[in-house]
């Protein structure tokens, strides 16, 4: 191995570190705000589906993970709040198709910061009880996330 | 060298079953059979259970509660009463979901991973999956004095569910306590069973698909 390969693969080595620690931060200063709890329905034209929604949010953004009820996971995603992006993570198979994750990914951002500019072609409506609906006009997609009561952490 | 180092370091954080060679082929086999025999008995069942999820990405963990019921091979009901309200039940070929406010009834064989979902459900409550070798490759453990059976999904739809699914068994009854699901991204799902009934009779309107 030459000096300059070698150096190559302790650069990559270090950024990984790096990036890992970076993650680590972001975890760890998301633990320290609330947790949100919701049930979800997205219901499609052809049907729909239930599930849990648990979101983080702090001042730099947040983290939100949405499971079926038996804990199976569907997808995670983290938000940048100074950007106001989503990003999806650890999709499951049947979903992770690019129209799909970019098309979530922005209808998402308002569960995030829900003062925030609703986006072109949405509708969103929040309950004085916490819940919230996001229509997604452009595919015929709703979102329904009722609060949980008394949710343990 | 530094490559066989980090590995070392990454092995060595990873816990429990890895760090533990598996039990013999022939106590394997026996553990097996004794389960298998043990749930070739069972005509009914019904428990409490709790659900711990851990969500990595958050750092939280989600815990809820139920109860299960299962008659016959072919019925189970497995419902949540908090902190929200979910019921599933599997009666032949028909899965009923019912959320607080909406009931969904399916043809289970309208769709192949609807069937292996209620394949497994039934065949993991039980104990009959160490024996679904269609389903799974199985490797056997002794942890704390539990018979600890590590299942690998060998289809890709279900592959794509969880990386591998752990069942704790008590030796004294051979019957499952503790169900775990294990995803890629390192997320769990404990389910404990507590309060287990064994072939009492449960009424059939249980399983009734409304």
């Amino acid at each position: 191995m030459t000096p300059c390969s070698r150096l190559n693969k302790w650069r990559s080595f270090a950024r990984s570190v790096f990036l890992a620690l970076l993650l680590g931060v972001g975890a760890l200063s998301a633990s320290a705000e609330g947790l949100r709890q919701y049930t979800i329905r997205v219901s499609f034209p052809r049907g729909s589906v239930t599930g849990l929604c648990l979101i983080r949010t702090d001042s730099a953004g947040g983290a939100m993970s949405v499971v079926n009820e038996f804990g199976i996971k569907a997808f995670d995603a983290v938000y940048t709040a100074g950007k106001g992006k989503v990003k999806l993570l650890n999709v499951i198979g049947p979903l992770d198709r690019w129209i799909i994750r970019r098309g979530i990914a922005k209808d998402l951002s308002l569960f995030f910061d829900p003062e925030r500019k609703v986006p072109r072609r949405r509708i969103f409506v929040r309950g004085e009880d916490g819940s919230m609906r996001l229509t997604n006009k452009r595919f015929k997609i709703t979102y329904d996330l009722r609060p949980i009561e008394h949710a343990k952490e | 060298m530094k490559r066989l180092f980090l590995m070392g370091c990454l092995l060595g954080a990873m816990g429990g079953a890895l760090a533990q060679e598996p039990v013999s082929v022939a106590e394997r086999a026996e553990m097996i059979e004794r389960t298998r025999a043990a749930a070739a008995e069972i005509t009914s069942l019904q428990c409490d259970f709790s659900q711990v999820k851990n969500l990595s990405l958050l750092q939280a963990a989600m815990t809820s509660e139920g109860k299960m019921y299962y008659k016959g091979g072919h019925s189970l009901r497995w419902e949540y009463t908090s902190p929200y309200t979910y019921t599933f039940v599997l009666n032949g070929d028909q899965v009923m979901m019912r959320s607080a406010d909406k009931t969904d009834v399916v043809d289970v064989k309208s769709s192949r991973m609807f069937q292996q979902i209620a394949r497994i459900m039934l065949n993991s409550v039980t104990g009959r999956s160490l024996t679904d070798t269609e389903d799974f490759a199985v490797e056997m453990y002794v942890q704390e004095g539990q018979w600890l059976a590590e299942l690998r999904p060998k289809r890709k739809e279900m592959a794509q569910l969880f990386d591998r699914v752990r069942l704790w068994i008590d030796p004294a009854s051979r019957m499952v306590r503790v169900v775990e699901l294990i995803e890629k991204g390192g997320d769990t799902t404990r389910i404990e069973m507590r309060n287990v009934r064994k072939n009492v009779p449960i009424d059939d309107a249980v399983f009734a698909i409304e």
